[in-house]
């Protein structure tokens, strides 16, 4: 394993824990399923095709664990992190404020959008993958994926009230 | 012209090409309800990725961060991790956790050489079993927890801490079929020496430490002033300092 793949893989460990906590919504569970993330891509790195980018690569191995995980593991509920829940702010904030709330409104929004839809949101908008890469990581047509994230933002925008 | 959502999101996103895009925008100029639409997929994607910015560890310990770097370290002697459970963590290398300490000077010889203790480093003149070079090799850049081929055998580092003397000191285990032994080897000036050995029995599939073994480890440490287990970050600076 090449000193290349090892720094990029520490400098991407946010981005991991950050779609981590998107699968999970909870910090423990989502440090979980990084470890195991970083352990196969350890395990498989010289199946890693270096002319190609690594973060659609390592997002797949993490959606994967996460799906063997649930599969697994059906009867545990959604708990929510507390620590995690955006802020009860008081009403009528100055401007800074505000703004923080709107970035507060949208998490919650995410959290109430359909996972399909939650999930290209969050590796388009967020972790800024093109449409193909993520067509391919989730194994879907192109098309899906654009027609799930239009509607997303659409949803966003209507709930956030931005129009 | 009627452009669907898709469309318009698509060129928000940049990911139409140039043609098709300075087309929508031209239109968009003449059109606000259709600069509208555009203008709220630009900021949905916007408001998302404000929404979520990246956390840093903010310590600077990052676990995992350790654990790729001590796999990077460990490739070359093809090492594969989490082989061995960590034992470090059910018996720290700490003085709080230890029996009473043994008097110092005293040496434990089983007859038939089956496993021996020998003591400390302050006694001089006591000459200690360098190791191989491959095992060298394996303590050199293992990682704790990991598991690598050496000679034949399989090699697992259990854990490192410094001793008193302020040696870098590893425990590990070897398996071959046989023979199979547990050993906590120091690097001193010459390289790196077994300070302490014993066997290990196999039980089925499981290997045990011989009755007693795992005690005599514990007074090894104890009389050795082991430190607290070093932490994989630690560790990893720990191995890289001595190349």
């Amino acid at each position: 394993m090449d000193k290349g793949f090892a720094d990029d893989l520490i400098r991407l460990l946010p981005n991991l824990r950050r779609f981590a906590m998107s699968l999970c919504r909870r910090a423990d569970l989502a440090e979980d399923l990084t470890q195991i993330t970083v352990e196969r891509a350890l395990a498989n790195h010289a199946a890693f095709d270096r002319a190609t980018r690594l973060e659609p690569w390592l997002f797949r191995i993490m959606r994967n664990a996460f799906i063997d995980q649930t599969r697994r593991d059906r009867t545990r509920g959604q708990g929510v992190d507390v620590t995690e829940s955006p802020e009860i702010l008081p009403h009528d904030p100055g401007a800074q404020l505000e703004a923080r709330l709107m970035l507060g409104r949208v998490r919650e929004v995410m959290d109430v959008l359909p996972a399909e839809q939650r999930e290209v949101l969050h590796l388009v908008c967020i972790e800024e993958l093109s449409y193909a890469e993520t067509a391919e990581l989730l194994g879907i047509p192109k098309g899906t994926v654009m027609s799930r994230l239009a509607r997303g933002r659409i949803a966003l925008a209507e709930r956030l009230g931005i129009n | 012209m009627e452009y669907s959502d898709e469309d318009l999101m698509a060129l928000a996103d940049g990911e139409l090409d140039a043609a098709e895009a300075a087309r929508i925008e031209a239109a968009a100029k003449a059109d606000p309800a259709l600069a509208a639409r555009i203008a709220q997929f630009r900021d949905t994607r916007a408001m998302l990725a404000r929404a979520y910015p990246l956390k840093s560890t903010g310590s600077g310990e990052d676990r995992l961060a350790a654990m790729i770097r001590g796999a990077q370290l460990a490739s070359g002697e093809g090492a594969r991790p989490g082989a061995a459970a960590p034992r470090s963590v059910a018996r720290p290398a700490n003085m709080n956790w230890r029996p009473a300490a043994v008097a110092a000077g005293l040496a434990l010889v089983v007859l038939g050489g089956f496993w021996m203790w020998k003591p400390g480093p302050d006694d001089r003149g006591v000459s200690y079993a360098a190791v191989s070079a491959p095992v060298a090799a394996a303590l050199g850049s293992v990682p704790s927890g990991f598991t690598a081929p050496v000679d034949g055998a399989e090699l697992t580092v259990i854990a490192s801490y410094r001793n008193a003397a302020g040696e870098l000191c590893r425990e590990y285990e070897t398996r071959h079929d046989a023979e199979s032994m547990l050993a906590v080897a120091c690097h001193a000036a010459p390289g790196w020496e077994n300070r302490f050995t014993a066997a290990i029995e196999a039980a089925g599939a499981d290997y045990v430490p011989a009755s007693g073994a795992l005690e005599d480890l514990d007074a090894y440490l104890a009389e050795s002033g082991a430190g607290e287990t070093l932490t994989a970050s630690d560790e990893a600076e720990a191995l890289a300092a001595l190349r």
